[in-house]
This record gives structure tokens, C-alpha cells and sequence, in this order.
């Protein structure tokens, strides 16, 4: 019987060339949410009580202004969806202290304070976290806008003691945590 | 004007085009181009000629990791689960994302009148591959960042691909040394368009507890990013010069230049067992125009700006601020270069045990053997046998075994069924067709066919398919 050769070529090319594709639904990229949620310290701030001791202003031993860009770069203040700030304030001086930080625009304008209280010689840290954006009462233009970080250290105590501990020091740190909305 | 939009197309037909295995062509002795797999094939041909730009198209995309199917399928499941469950945590570093194509602009063999023992093959080809891993860890950075993530380590070596489309100009010639032995070598000049490479990244990102603040970010890395032929097709598209003539320029010895070579055997055992082996493009390509590389190599631990009493006192008007970005660009310095660079070409090996079974067709015997192919070979209405497929790949050697099944009916129609085992599918089931209309030649192949049952859940397709002229014999 003579084979029918091209029988077979008709055959193979319907079996390549007729496929199935079960239904997709490529709309669903719109549906895609990519909100990462990024964290890293800001500002680290160190002082010791000989410092606190030599500058007896009653107003504060220390205040000063400090550039800081990381919330104005585009593709943060742009994305930022919500987030917050942690402060830790950390004492180990003989006299109780009040640092009080400022988060502060172009114009040299306040936009945000927070206040953090501290015993002398504590034993716990003063841990604070401000709420930004989301449901927090904190807008998030507040990071926005923020270009610079205002300071400032109150001596509540006297200014010639000296603390039993080793090494005092007064201690402020802070981090940030942000979601930000990459789509 | 070709627009950007072909340059996207152009990275995707190469990042979805990679170094094909081509199972169901290698040692096809009825198809002209599987020569090209091995020149040292046994082959019954006198003469062929590829009709240009149709007589070799081949494409094959794969996906080791996930199917469009498993992100898209209509299945009421919401898609960023699905990228979390499927891609971000259920792929793996080593997945792949890759493929190739290749146009053959045109390919001519012919038997030596003086020696019918040689057979001579020339031709150009364009080619396009490119190969992506999963690139996990950076995936989870930014679709989760790094919070809650405390001593976590994003691996910076995730990142790792690479890619080029380049024209190859070749010269094969193929002898007959016995009756048992058949051997064949081909140059090959490569002409680069355009190479990408970022195969050999390493360091990592990590958040960790500070040592004076809450947190401290450690960048370590050692990341390069070596391109050519890129910067000319931006610059081309931008201004609108030409992206097309740029290509051709590039792809006819306009660009970077290397060389490269194939080689290969066919040796007959017995009446009825051959063996078979090749290496295909051993060699490379020199990069050295239109070169940009970008690097960043350093390491650096942050806690953010850092204000330390009485110290800071010296200077208390200093920018801490600008000071901390100071630092971190002199620890990691992001730099671009323009050192030429040289690029492997993704060197394949093929190897093969036949089993010919069968009454011989005896237009094939009566054929000039000297001239083709021995009494003992060519010829066989039945073919069985296995063969192996070993690729080098940044991340190692890939390999894929195949057994393989082959019918021909006299010289009109050959049929070749194949079943592949590799890293893509254990499924894999191919089927390829060559039909000889007079001097006409026709072939088509397609492989993974279950997979053509829901195209959408494959995780691998491919086919080929060519005319050709041709004749057999002695010319």
C-alpha cells in the first residue's frame, strides 16, 4: 500500500501550529502592588557630660541645624505612602535632660517636633515613634518638605555633677521606616 | 524611524530568544542545516542552497522557574500572592529566564566535483541570545524592602545575565576519511551588534543592629556591567539616524570582531550503530567599540549622619549631610569605563549513539556512495537512538538528554520524534518533519508539544523551520 507521504506533513504541522492556550487575564498587572517597606537610622546623636557641664546655658547646651536630604530625594518624596520615625534617648549622666528635634523645610520653617524627657543616670531609654501619613494625624508632607533636622539639648539638673557610671554620655538615636509605593 | 519601542523588542526577542538545543536537528541527515550542528555529519546531499532568510528560522523560549500561566491564568486568585508564592519565593537564584533566535540570511552547501569525499558549506547567520537568572534576592528588596528583615543578606550575585546578537559568517568543509569516518570543521567570523554581560557580581546588602544607632546598612559590593554596540543604538534611536543601517553596519563586520570554530564527527561503529559528536563556537568575540561598562565596587556600613560631642564642636557648621554621602561615594565609587572587553561565545557540545534498522532504500544504495554516504548508513527507513546536549552557561554547564526515534519514507518525507529531559521540562516531546518536493526542501520542528495544549502554562517552546534547494548525490 503506498504510503501517503503527505499526510504526515499535513498532520505535523496541525499538531505544531493549532495549540491551545487556556484564557489569560493580562489585566491583572494593573492589579499589581509593589509597596516595599524600607528602614535605616537617620541621625546619631553623642555627647558627653563634661560637654553638658561646660556650656551652663539654661536655654540649652547645645542646639544646631542639620542638612538632611534623604527625604527630599525624588524618588522617596514622590513614592512615600506612610510611615514613622523612631527616637531612643539614652542617659547615663547625673542630670535629667529634654532633647527636642525639629523637622524643618527650605525655609528654615518648623514643620514637625517631638520632645523626648529623660531621668538622669536612666535605666530605661525614652523610646518615641511619630506616625506619618496612612491614619496617623501626621501629613506626609511634613517628610516631604523636610530638608533639615533642628537639635536641641536642655540640662535640667546642675552643671557640676558628675555621674557614677563610667563614661556618661547622653545618647539620641533615630531611624525611619517608610513604605513607599513603587506601583 | 524606528522607534523605542523596537529597541525593547529587540531586547526581548534576544532575553526570550538562548542557545538553543536543537534535538530535533541534530544529525536530521535529510535537512541541509543540521549540518550546521555537526560538521562532520554524514550527509547523502550534492548540493543545497538556502533561499534566503527562509531557509533557517529557529526560535525557542524557556522558563525553568514559572509559566505565564501560573501569574496569569484567570483563575481568581489575586496576582500579588501569586508573585510572592510563585516567583519571589517559589523560584530559585538558579532559574532561568532564556532563549534564542536565529535568521539564516544565507547558507549554501555543495559537494567538491574534484573529491566527492568533500563537502563544502558557507553561509550567514544572525543569532540572538541572552540569558537571565532569577534574580531573587533584588526581587524581594524591592517588592518588600528591607524592613523587619534584621540581619537578612540580599545577595548582589543574583544578578546575572547576559546577552548579545551578533552575525556570523562561516566556512564548513566536511570529509569523508573512510568508509567509518566522517569528519568536519567550520570557521566562523562573529560580528558583534550589541553585547550585554553581568555574570560576575558578588557582595551583598545587609541591615543590622548599629553599632552606635538603631540600625547600620552595609552595602559590599562588587558589581560590573560591560555593554557594546548599546550606547550607538540609544544614540541612534534618540536622534533618529537610523537604528536599521546602525544594525547592519554593526552585523556586517562593522562591529566587534571574533572568531570561533566547529568541529565534529560521524564514525560508524557497525553495519547498522553510528556514533556521532560535536563542539559548536569555540571562540569569541573582542568588544572594543562603542564599550561603556559601569562598575561599583566598595563597601560601605552607614547609621545615618552621625553628630558625636565634643568632637563635632571643631567644625559645627560642617554639612554632616554631605559629608555622609562624601563617604559612601568614596567607599563605593560608582564608575563608568570604556575598556574593551572580551565574551565566550556560549560553546555547545552534541553527542549521539544511532541504531539504523530497517530494509535500505535503494535509490539511497545505489546512490554513489563515495560520494555521499557509505551502504552502511544512509538510507535506513528506521533510526533509534539517544543523544546528548551540554551547553556552558554563566552559572555552569546545562545539559539535556534525548532519545529519539527517526522514520523516513525513501528520500520525499523523514519524520523524527524526540523526548528531552533537561532543566525545563521532563515532558518534553518534539516532533519534525522534512519534505523533499523534487528540489525542493522543506522541514519544520517543534518541540515540548504537550506543552502546545495550554501554551500558557509551557514553561518551554521552540521550533524550526527552513527551505532550501536541493540535490542529491554527485553533482
Amino acid at each position: 500500500m503506498k504510503i501517503p507521504h503527505y499526510l504526515f506533513s499535513v498532520l505535523f504541522l496541525c499538531l505544531t501550529l493549532v495549540s491551545c492556550i487556556e484564557e489569560q487575564d493580562f489585566g491583572q498587572t494593573d492589579d499589581i502592588v509593589i509597596e516595599p517597606t524600607f528602614q535605616a537610622s537617620i541621625f546619631y546623636f553623642e555627647t558627653t557630660e563634661d560637654v553638658i557641664n561646660s556650656n551652663p546655658d539654661p536655654t540649652g547646651f547645645y542646639t544646631n541645624d542639620f542638612n538632611f536630604e534623604a527625604f527630599r530625594a525624588e524618588y522617596f518624596s514622590d513614592k512615600v505612602i506612610e510611615g514613622s520615625i523612631f527616637y531612643q534617648l539614652e542617659n547615663t549622666t547625673s542630670k535629667p535632660v529634654i532633647v527636642t528635634i525639629e523637622l524643618i523645610d527650605d525655609g528654615g520653617n518648623v514643620l514637625d517636633t517631638t520632645t523626648l524627657n529623660i531621668g538622669a543616670e536612666a535605666v530605661n531609654t525614652t523610646d518615641v515613634e511619630v506616625f506619618y501619613g496612612g491614619t496617623s494625624a501626621r501629613s506626609l508632607d511634613i517628610i516631604r518638605n523636610t530638608s533639615a533636622l533642628r537639635l536641641s539639648a536642655q540640662n535640667l539638673g546642675d552643671d557640676t555633677s558628675i555621674s557614677s557610671q563610667a563614661n556618661p554620655k547622653l545618647i539620641f538615636r533615630s531611624s525611619a521606616n517608610f513604605k513607599i509605593s513603587v506601583r | 524611524m524606528i522607534n523605542r519601542y523596537f529597541i525593547v523588542l529587540l531586547f526581548v526577542c534576544t532575553f526570550l530568544g538562548y542557545a538553543q538545543n536543537k534535538q530535533l536537528m541534530y544529525d536530521f541527515k535529510e535537512v541541509p542545516q543540521a549540518i550546521l550542528l555537526n560538521p562532520g555529519m554524514e550527509t547523502g546531499l550534492g548540493m543545497y542552497v538556502g533561499v534566503p532568510l527562509l531557509s533557517g528560522i529557529s526560535f525557542q523560549a524557556g522558563s525553568s522557574g514559572a509559566s505565564v500561566n501560573d501569574f496569569f491564568a484567570n483563575d481568581g486568585l489575586d496576582i500579588n500572592d501569586k508573585i510572592r508564592e510563585r516567583a519571589l519565593y517559589g523560584m530559585k537564584p538558579s532559574d532561568e529566564l532564556s532563549g534564542s533566535f536565529q535568521v539564516e540570511i544565507l547558507n549554501v552547501g555543495f559537494r567538491s566535483k574534484k573529491n566527492p569525499d568533500n563537502f563544502y558549506s558557507f553561509g550567514i547567520y544572525t543569532e540572538g541570545d541572552a540569558i537571565g537568572y532569577w534574580f531573587k534576592d533584588y526581587a524581594i528588596l524591592g517588592f518588600e524592602g528591607n524592613a523587619n528583615r534584621l540581619n537578612q543578606r540580599f545577595n548582589l550575585s543574583h544578578l546575572n545575565t547576559r546577552g548579545e546578537m551578533v552575525n556570523v559568517f562561516h566556512f564548513g568543509i566536511n570529509k569523508r576519511i573512510d568508509r567509518k569516518l566522517i569528519v568536519g570543521a567550520r570557521a566562523k567570523l562573529y560580528s558583534s551588534i550589541f553585547s550585554f554581560r553581568s555574570t560576575k557580581n558578588k557582595g551583598y546588602f545587609v541591615t543590622t543592629p548599629g553599632e552606635n544607632n538603631l540600625l547600620a546598612s552595609t552595602l559590599v559590593a562588587d558589581m560590573e556591567l560591560q555593554t557594546s554596540g548599546l550606547n550607538s543604538i540609544k544614540d541612534a534611536n534618540d536622534d533618529g539616524t537610523g537604528v536599521g543601517s546602525l544594525l547592519a553596519k554593526r552585523g556586517m563586520l562593522g562591529g566587534d570582531l571574533g572568531v570561533g570554530v566547529d568541529v565534529g564527527f560521524t564514525y560508524q561503529l557497525n553495519r547498522n550503530t553510528t556514533i556521532t559528536g560535536s563542539i559548536l563556537d569555540l571562540g569569541f568575540i573582542s568588544h572594543s567599540k562603542d564599550v561603556k561598562n559601569y562598575t561599583l565596587k566598595g563597601q560601605a556600613t552607614i547609621e545615618g549622619v552621625q553628630v558625636i560631642l565634643p568632637d563635632a564642636l571643631v567644625d559645627p557648621s560642617q554639612d554632616f549631610w554631605q559629608n555622609l554621602i562624601d563617604d559612601v561615594d568614596v567607599l563605593i565609587p560608582y564608575e563608568e569605563n570604556n575598556k574593551s572587553y572580551i565574551t565566550f561565545r556560549p560553546t555547545k557540545l552534541y553527542g549521539s549513539i544511532r541504531y539504523n534498522f530497517g530494509e535500505q532504500n535503494r535509490s539511497m544504495r545505489d546512490c554513489d556512495c563515495k560520494a555521499g554516504g557509505s551502504k552502511g548508513s544512509l538510507g535506513f527507513p528506521n533510526a533509534v537512538g539517544g543523544q546528548l546536549y551540554v551547553i556552558n552557561r554563566p552559572r555552569g554547564p546545562q545539559t539535556a538528554v534525548t532519545a529519539f526515534y527517526q522514520r523516513n519514507f525513501g528520500k520525499t518525507l523523514s519524520l523524527k520524534t524526540t523526548y528531552t529531559v533537561d532543566k525545563f521540562s521532563a515532558t518534553n516531546v518534539g516532533l519534525g518533519a522534512n519534505l523533499n518536493i523534487g528540489p525542493v526542501n522543506i522541514y519544520a520542528m517543534a518541540d515540548n508539544l504537550i506543552g502546545y495544549k495550554n501554551l500558557a502554562a509551557s514553561q518551554y517552546a521552540s521550533f524550526q523551520l527552513g527551505i532550501n534547494v536541493i540535490s542529491w548525490g554527485k553533482n
